[in-house]
């Protein structure tokens, strides 16, 4: 799906939203499969708790310090890049509301990872390399100054002091402003979304009526830094949700400002003309479509980052980011083949900062087309499953065709989230085990298999490195009696037909983010059944056993059971292989020789925040 | 790419008017240095066609561990990232980019002529519009309306052949309808429809195959340009689907590593396709030079 | 004359017409389904009803035709079933890139084969008129998107004389926004020179791989009807009569111009629809790209845009070079009549 196709379709749900046609679930499940939920949910995942084991260094310094963020490590080259950066990208934000029609934009959530300052935000400590690594779990203060939880009801106490790019200072009626233009009607109800996940807001639709625009119960204002957030029943997931890009904090002075009786809520100001955040930049000019300009905030709380100056520049062709991050043009670029990653990090102009997070491969054989339906027989789908599993060269891939930047995945959910369980080599290359497997799924040497799931399709625009992985695999499963073919779809066709229609027979997922803050949610995500909340299932897996364990899980409070229950849905899906998984790769930017202080994020904004930037 | 369906030519000017065909191509052979060149590129485009995959130094379509490798004395062009050895697939992929000029030209070549004798030989208002019909097609961009009807009906080698069959038809209705209207008004067919043969008879006893020469001539200038609709099809995705070996499916994948130096990949199918193109071309030129001269 | 004009006009807008019509049958004719590509194979039967209402694939094809047909006589295409944008704006944003690029490499290829063509005709046998005749030949006969990746390779990898594919300007430079969205005019009302340059040495690759292949077969022609003309009857009548040499270099002008107009409009024609290989390569975003694309979207009213400016285009291009041809060779204008 192309940006401008999803802000469509997103556009699309606002209405249904506002409309009321569409139910709730309806509603949730579009919002998801649009990408929303996945870049939230991705953003959840980053918190997914202690089972992972960040490399010992400091958390960042604590928020009232300003300038904390990775003070120490020397640049390793001495670039001389000025106090500008130009950043490429393959789109540029269309719009820069939060809750605007673009938000599924990853341009859209890379400005707002500029332009806006959250409660909180999870820790990250500076590696070797010079990427900021998340520490799942853990979270620093960044407008919040503290917070307690006491039952269901959260204090909150602002730091003081906190100046708006406008010149406005922070009070708790921002965060009345910010709160209750979440609740009323967005055109994408991105943040309804949020709040409800965190069990701060009911599930009941937004507000459409003007008159019921203000917030009740759950918000309350102690005094100007001080207020008190209730939620419904426990949900671990408020911390989580709050760093997300579209609960940025509004300087509600500037917004107000703006507002017109027919937009009470300054949508189209913020959506279209200018940020009204707490961010370390501003914007100075905005060429929709093709460039962003953005200049630091002197008031920024945190203090004044290395580079002042920032412009986002519209770049589509791979081909054309290196060569442009090659010869200086631009300091920072993304999205880019392993390949290309690989040869521009033999280039003393460019560094490449990786960061192993939660992008994965994996094949996709769908529960709906032969021969991977098994004729309907789960034990028959299950062992042809299995088979593949078996048949696939995983270190070939990764040293070929990933140039070793990526490992494999012994698991169905991304390894570094919260219960995620590793179960080593239960798969492995070998080729006879999948032949055996295949004769006895009823295919000795592959005769018999038939049906649309034969041909394997994947992004035609990624050709040129998902391609060998495509012929890779084809050349393996032909090695033991599985004869496919190959079909490129281009790219805005492969996402649709995979997030929304699920009617790829065989789909090779290259670059998928890897959502969920936990076990669970990455569950509800990929593998539960769209009756029981399943949200993006793109091979129609269904499993009654698993998704009643899902269910079950969701609503335990224990955290050691859960846990259990957790690695036995893991256990289902290990042995069903709704997705055979193939690898987790590294998630990749190149920077301007000498650049550090990357602080990746797992949402679509790759980018990530500059103002951690610095030589 | 550029259709190259045009005027007669000179370069063979040399060529006498002897008796038979077979004759008149040995003069030709004789005197033109380019028409043998040509012809000995056409005829390895036609025997690789026939042998090609089987004399594969190295499997066609396995992925191996060998990847982006320049070329050696094991890998004589290379291999491209999908670790395919690049020389064994330029030899196998005439199997494909020549077949379906082959077969595309044929079809074209039959239809066309079919509807060139008919709407020569019977003038009136049906003849009429089909030519207005054939205008109105050729006044189409035909290289996209290719895309649209092969990427539409499925990516496969028949659903090319058809499609560029059809864009060439209209070459062949016309050429033969031109030489329709100028024989039917001949000696030998007034002679035979004095001595009482039917109308159908004379068109097609007579009056096709003496009409079919230009066709016969154009031909190979037509299959060089089929070769290169086919590889033009598969070079932006349109055409037949990866691994086939193709010659323009070749260069594209090489298209993105060219501009970083890793050339071998897309330039040794395009020097394959250029110099088939230009050996079918040659040839066509040839004869129809040679059919000029005979008049 | 005016006859034979007025009855090639009065021609253009059913053949037109036709052309849409049938391009708008076919795509419902062939087996695609655009519903599918929305709701997905899976899809339920309400969604697919939904689906097909919301793009109007619901209604009779009468109704679908009448509407279609309705929206031409405004140029009204519809929206993209795959952005939702008017496809008139979206080809308003395409169409000057494709324009700009055959544009200028008919016109460099006309400059460089006419004079060359007339030269070589008058050196028969010559080295020069030897090489010049098998390039003629080889180059009509290229796939020129790899001769545009060789260039690439050698011109901008090797040599650095001209920027990376990156499109019509550099990463850093933003087009001016209108009016005409023709690079060269719009830079230059803007006053923005250095933009102008810019897309010059971004255009220059794609154009010099477009008039390297299109030369040759002008080339060929020009030299062959100028060795007819010379070797004519009626200049051999007419130099016999008498005839100044001025008027007779103007008679074999006129008359050997004729074939030439007639392989450059079939060229134009082919080459509005080959240009999509040419801008795949130097990452163009014209037409072609865009046609392309929609295609393998199944963007019908996108591609019914497509189809009917392409129609449009080339019957244009053959009514000029018909009308051209009457006037140069005033024989046609009588057989025509």
């Amino acid at each position: 799906m192309t940006d401008h196709e999803k802000s469509q379709q997103i556009y699309q749900l606002g209405m249904h939203a506002i409309r009321g046609t569409m139910s709730r679930k309806q509603l949730l499940k579009r919002a998801a499969v649009l990408g929303i939920v996945p870049s939230v949910v991705a953003l959840l995942a980053a918190c997914g708790g202690d089972s992972v084991a960040p490399p010992p260094a400091e958390p960042e310094a604590p928020p009232a310090d300003p300038p904390a963020d990775a003070p120490e490590p020397a640049p390793p080259a001495a670039a001389d890049i000025g106090d500008s950066l130009v950043i490429l990208e393959t789109e540029i934000a269309p719009g820069l509301d939060g809750e605007g029609t673009s938000f599924g934009q990853i341009s859209t959530q890379t400005a707002l990872a500029q332009l806006y300052e959250h409660l909180v935000q999870p820790m990250r400590t500076e590696d070797a390399n010079g990427v900021l690594v998340p520490e799942f779990g853990t979270y620093e203060g960044r407008l919040a100054e503290s917070w307690e939880q006491n039952g269901l009801e959260w204090t909150w106490k602002l730091r003081e002091g906190v100046i708006s790019a406008a010149g406005n200072e922070l009070t708790t009626k921002d965060i009345e402003y910010s709160l209750a233009r979440i609740k009323a009607f967005s055109p994408i109800p991105i943040g309804w979304f949020l709040m409800t996940v965190a069990s701060i807001m009911s599930l009941d639709l937004p507000n459409t009526d003007p008159s019921e625009r203000g917030l009740a119960d759950e918000f309350e204002i102690v005094d100007d830094y001080t207020f008190i957030l209730r939620q419904m029943e426990p949900s671990p997931n408020l911390l989580t949700v709050l760093p997300v890009v579209s609960l940025g904090i509004y300087d509600s002075a500037k917004m107000l400002e703006n507002a017109t009786d027919e937009d009470p809520f300054s949508r189209d100001f913020a959506d279209q003309v200018d940020s009204a955040g707490f961010g370390a930049y501003s914007i100075t000019n905005w060429d929709k479509g093709e460039s962003i300009s953005m200049t630091v905030n002197p008031n920024y709380f945190r203090g004044e980052p290395e580079f002042k100056n920032l412009t986002f520049r519209r770049v589509p062709q791979a081909g054309a980011r290196v060569t442009a991050i090659q010869s200086g043009d631009a300091n920072v670029t993304t999205g880019l083949s392993p390949k290309e990653f690989h040869e521009l990090d033999q280039s003393d102009a460019v560094d490449v900062l990786g960061w192993l997070g939660n992008v994965f491969v994996a094949l996709g054989p769908n529960y709906k087309s032969e021969p991977w339906a098994g004729g309907g027989d789960p034990d028959t789908s299950r062992l042809l499953r299995q088979a593949l599993a078996y048949a696939i060269p995983y270190d070939d891939i990764i040293e070929q065709d990933f140039f070793g930047q990526a490992i494999k995945w012994n698991g169905l959910i991304s390894s570094k989230f919260y219960g995620a369980v590793d179960f080593g080599d239960r798969y492995s290359y070998d080729p006879d085990r999948a032949r055996e497997l295949l004769a006895e799924a009823g295919f000795p040497e592959g005769t018999g298999l038939e049906g649309p799931g034969l041909t394997l399709s994947y992004i035609a625009e990624h050709a040129s490195f998902i391609e060998p992985v495509a012929n890779r695999i084809r050349t393996a499963l032909a090695d033991v009696g599985i004869n496919i073919e190959l079909d490129p779809l281009p790219q805005t066709q492969f996402v649709d037909r995979e997030t929304n229609l699920d009617d790829i027979p065989f789909s090779l997922l290259d670059q998928q983010v890897a959502i969920g803050p936990d076990a669970g949610y990455q569950s509800q995500l990929n593998h539960v059944t769209p009756d029981n909340g399943g949200l993006d299932n793109s091979v129609n897996y269904a499993s009654a056993e698993f998704d009643a364990i899902y269910l079950e899980q969701k609503v335990n409070p224990d955290v050691e059971s859960r846990l259990a229950q957790m690695e036995a849905m893991q256990a289902i899906l290990i042995e069903d292989l709704p997705r055979i998984p193939i690898l987790e790769r590294a998630s990749q930017i190149a920077v301007t020789a000498g650049i550090r202080g990357w602080s990746p994020k797992p949402d679509g904004s790759r980018v990530g925040e500059i103002w951690t930037m610095h030589t | 790419m550029s259709a190259t369906d045009t005027q007669p030519e000179l370069e063979f000017e040399e060529v006498l008017r002897p008796a038979g065909f077979g004759a008149r191509v040995k003069e030709l052979l004789r005197t033109s240095w380019l028409f043998r060149i040509g012809l000995v590129i056409v005829v390895i485009a036609v025997i690789l066609a026939i042998i090609g995959p089987y004399i594969a130094r190295f499997p066609l379509e396995t992925a191996t561990l060998d990847t982006n490798e320049g070329p050696s004395s094991k890998h004589w062009f290379g291999t491209d990232s999908n670790g395919f050895d690049i020389f064994s697939r330029v030899l196998a992929a005439p199997r494909i980019d020549v077949s379906i000029a082959l077969a595309a030209t044929a079809i074209s070549l039959a239809i066309g002529s079919l509807l060139g004798l008919l709407t020569g030989y019977f003038r009136g208002w049906a003849g009429e519009s089909v030519m207005r019909v054939v205008d109105t097609i050729q006044a189409f961009p035909l290289f996209v309306l290719a895309i649209i009807v092969v990427v539409m009906t499925g990516r496969s080698i028949q659903n090319v052949i058809i499609v560029i069959a059809l864009l060439n038809i209209p070459i062949f209705l016309r050429m033969m309808r031109s030489q329709v209207l100028s024989l039917r008004e001949r000696t030998f067919v007034e002679a035979a429809r004095s001595s009482g043969s039917r109308e159908l008879n004379i068109a097609f006893g007579h009056v096709l195959p003496n009409g079919l020469s230009p066709g016969l001539a154009q031909a190979p200038i037509t299959m060089g340009f089929a070769i290169l609709v086919t590889a033009g099809l598969s070079f932006i995705g349109a055409g037949v689907q990866p691994p086939t070996p193709e010659w323009g499916a070749m260069i594209a994948s090489g298209a993105d590593t060219i501009v970083i130096g890793e050339w071998w990949t897309s330039v040794f199918p395009g020097i394959a396709i250029s110099l088939t193109v230009f050996g079918f071309a040659v040839v066509g030129e040839g004869l129809r030079a040679m059919y000029l001269r005979q008049g | 004359m005016s006859g034979f004009v007025l009855r090639r006009l009065l021609l253009f807008l059913p053949q037109l017409l036709a052309i849409a019509i049938v391009g708008f049958a076919l795509l419902r004719l062939l087996p695609v389904d655009p519903v599918s590509r929305i709701v997905g194979s899976f899809g339920t039967d309400e969604a697919r009803q939904s689906a097909k209402e919301t793009i109007g694939l619901d209604r009779s094809f009468g109704e679908q035709l009448g509407s279609f047909l309705e929206g031409l006589l405004t140029l009204d295409f519809g929206e993209s079933f795959v952005s939702g944008d008017s496809v008139r704006a979206e080809l308003g944003d395409r169409i000057p890139v494709t324009l700009q690029l055959i544009g200028i490499g008919f016109v460099l290829a006309l400059v460089i084969a006419i004079p060359l063509g007339r030269y070589i005709a008058s050196k028969v046998g010559g080295r020069i008129e030897k090489v010049t005749t098998v390039y003629a030949l080889f180059a009509g006969a290229q796939p020129d998107f790899w001769w545009g990746l060789i260039f690439l390779f050698v011109f901008f990898f090797k040599l650095g004389w001209f920027p990376a594919p990156l499109g019509q300007l550099d990463p850093t430079q933003i087009a001016p926004d209108g009016p005409t969205r023709f690079i060269f005019i719009d830079t230059l009302v803007h006053g923005q020179f250095d933009l102008f340059v810019s897309a010059l040495k971004h255009y220059a690759l794609p154009i010099i791989t477009l008039t390297f292949v299109l030369t040759g077969p002008i080339l060929k022609i020009m030299r062959q009807s100028a060795l007819d003309v010379i070797s004519s009857d009626y200049l051999l009548y007419a130099k016999a009569s008498g005839f100044t040499p001025k008027r007779v270099r103007r008679m074999t002008a006129r008359n050997s111009f004729a074939p030439v107009v007639t392989i450059t409009g079939v060229l134009l024609v082919f080459a509005l629809g080959g240009a999509v290989l040419i801008e795949t390569v130097f990452a163009l975003p014209g037409l072609g790209r865009y046609a392309l694309s929609r295609t393998l979207d199944t963007d019908f009213p996108a591609i019914q845009g497509a189809i009917v400016f392409m129609a449009a285009f080339g019957l244009t291009v053959y009514l000029v070079m018909d009308i051209l041809y009457a006037l140069l060779d005033p024989r046609v204008r009588h057989s025509r009549d």
